[in-house]
C-alpha cells in the first residue's frame, strides 16, 4: 500500500531512514578516519597533563623514577616509560620529551597523583616539579612528521599507536590555533582530525593498551604486555625495578593481557570463564564497523592465554588471538 | 645520631689515606630513586651548609643534611665482606624494607 507521505507512518519511515542514513555515514566517516591513524595523518587534541622538570639533578632524579632509559635523550628526543610503585605496579604511563625543557605527559587522572609520588621522592637534590599550563595536541600516523612540520611545528616524536607520531606542546590558550593548523595540514595529505570512536578503533586494531582502560595499579609492566616499549633491563635503579627484574628473570606471571575476538558484543568487565570458572575480564572491546568482528582486550590466567582458547562470557563465545606484547612501532624511540 | 662501626671506620680512613684526603669527612645522604624509593649516598667532603650536621664516629667527621637525617636517625654504618662483594652496608632503623643489594630502602 501507498503510504500517505502525510502520513505519520510515512514521516517516521522517512525518518528511520534518515536516521539509518546518519548512521552508516558515522560508521563509514569512523572508520575512515581510524584509516588515517594507519595511512596519513590524524589529528587529536588530548587531555593529558603537561609536568615540567626542572632544576640541575632533573635528569639524574628523573632516571630513578621511571622504568625507561633517558641518559641518551637530547633535544628533540621523547621516550615512554612507567611510573612504579615500590611493589611494580603501574601507577601512571609517561612520555618524556626532551625539549627546551624536560617534561612528562601524563593522563590527566594521574596528574594530582604523580606530583604527590614524585615529591615524596625529593630529598635536597635539585628537583622542581610543576604542572605546567600546556596543551596537547598529538598527531599520529605515518605522515605525522610531514603535517606537523607543514603547520610551523616540530613536535616529540611520541608515537602511540605504532604507526609513527607527533606530540605539538603549546600553551594552553593556543591549543585552538594549533589545532585548526594541524588539521589544515593533516587534511592537505588525505588526514583530518579524528574522535574518540574513531581512536579507539585504531588504538585496538593496531593492540595497543591503555592506561585506566587495560592497564594502571592492579598490574606490572609484563602483565601489560608493555616491557617492549616501556622498560630498560639495562638502566640503573629505578622505584619499583627490583620486582620487574626478579619477575622478569625468575618468575612467572599469573595472567597476561590477551587480544580477544568474537562474533557477540563484548564489553569492559565482562567475567571471561573457562570450565565454568572465572579466568579473566575484559577490559576494552568494540564492533569494527568494517569487518563486523569484534575487537577486545582483557586480562586471563596463564593457563588460558594460549591462541585459539575458547572463552565464554554471559554473551557468548570469544576466543583469545594471543598474548598482546607491545613492539616499538617505526616511529619509537625507546633504544636511543 | 648516626655513627660508623670500629670496621667501617677503620675502611673509610684505609680509603681516606690512599686517596691523599687528608682528614676529610664523610658526606652521608638520601637520594630519591632507586629500587624501593630511596637510596644511601656516600662521599668524601668537608663543604657544609647551615643545613648540615655533624657527627663525629670513629674518628670520622660525618656530614648529614637536615632532610636526609631523618631518613638516617639512628643509622649505623658497617663495611661488610663476603663471597658476594664487599661494601659499606647501612643499618638503618628507619627503613621500612631494603631492596636485595641494600643500597635502596623504603621509609
Amino acid at each position: 500500500m501507498r503510504e500517505n507521505p502525510g502520513s505519520q507512518t510515512a514521516c517516521q519511515a522517512a525518518v528511520d531512514r534518515a536516521e539509518g542514513g546518519s548512521h552508516n555515514a558515522l560508521v563509514a566517516d569512523t572508520t575512515e578516519r581510524a584509516r588515517w591513524l594507519a595511512t596519513s595523518a590524524a589529528v587529536r587534541s588530548l587531555n593529558d597533563a603537561v609536568l615540567m622538570v626542572r632544576g640541575e639533578d632533573a635528569r639524574s632524579w628523573l632516571a630513578g623514577q621511571i622504568t625507561n632509559d633517558t641518559h641518551r635523550m637530547g633535544p628533540g628526543d621523547a621516550v615512554y616509560a612507567l611510573v612504579l610503585d615500590a611493589r611494580g605496579k603501574i601507577l601512571a604511563d609517561a612520555w618524556v620529551v626532551e625539549g627546551d625543557e624536560l617534561r612528562l605527559i601524563v593522563p590527566r587522572e594521574t596528574e594530582a597523583l604523580l606530583l604527590e609520588h614524585f615529591d615524596k621522592y625529593i630529598v635536597m637534590e635539585d628537583v622542581e616539579l610543576a604542572p605546567s599550563d600546556e596543551a596537547v595536541v598529538t598527531v599520529q600516523g605515518p605522515r605525522a612528521a610531514e603535517a606537523v612540520e607543514a603547520a610551523g611545528f616540530s613536535g616529540a616524536p611520541c608515537d602511540r599507536l605504532g604507526a609513527g607520531g607527533r606530540d605539538v606542546i603549546v600553551p594552553s590558550g593556543e591549543r585552538d590555533r594549533a589545532l585548526e593548523a594541524l588539521v589544515r595540514a593533516a587534511e592537505a595529505i588525505g588526514g583530518g582530525e579524528v574522535d574518540e570512536a574513531a581512536w579507539e578503533l585504531a588504538r585496538l586494531r593496531a593492540v595497543r593498551p591503555r592506561f585506566g582502560a587495560d592497564f594502571g595499579p592492579a598490574n606490572y609492566p609484563q602483565e601489560a604486555g608493555l616491557k617492549r616499549i616501556a622498560v630498560s633491563f639495562d638502566k640503573g635503579c629505578y622505584l619499583g625495578q627490583e620486582v620487574v627484574c626478579t619477575l622478569e628473570n625468575r618468575g612467572q606471571l599469573s595472567r597476561h593481557l590477551v587480544r580477544i575476538e568474537s562474533d557477540v558484543d563484548l564489553a569492559a568487565g565482562l567475567e571471561l570463564r573457562r570450565d565454568d570458572k572465572v579466568v579473566g575480564q575484559i577490559t576494552s572491546a568494540l564492533r569494527d564497523p568494517e569487518t563486523a568482528e569484534v575487537l577486545a582486550l582483557g586480562y586471563v590466567k596463564r593457563a588460558s592465554t594460549a591462541a585459539g582458547t575458547s572463552l565464554d562470557t554471559d554473551r557468548g563465545t570469544c576466543i583469545v588471538q594471543g598474548v598482546v606484547d607491545v613492539a616499538p612501532g617505526h616511529g619509537d624511540r625507546r633504544a636511543l | 645520631m648516626i655513627s660508623l662501626t670500629p670496621k667501617a671506620g677503620d675502611k673509610v680512613k684505609e680509603i681516606r689515606e690512599a686517596e691523599g684526603l687528608g682528614d676529610q669527612g664523610l658526606r652521608v645522604r638520601i637520594i630519591g630513586g632507586g629500587c624501593s624509593g630511596f637510596s644511601y649516598d656516600l662521599f668524601f667532603e668537608d663543604e657544609t651548609t647551615e643545613l648540615d650536621q655533624t657527627f663525629e664516629s670513629e674518628g670520622v667527621q660525618l656530614h648529614i643534611d637536615m632532610m636526609s637525617l631523618q631518613y638516617l636517625e639512628g643509622t649505623t654504618i658497617d663495611y661488610v665482606e663476603g663471597l658476594h662483594g664487599a661494601g659499606f652496608k647501612f643499618v638503618n632503623p628507619k627503613a621500612k624494607s631494603t631492596c636485595g643489594c641494600g643500597s635502596s630502602f623504603s621509609a
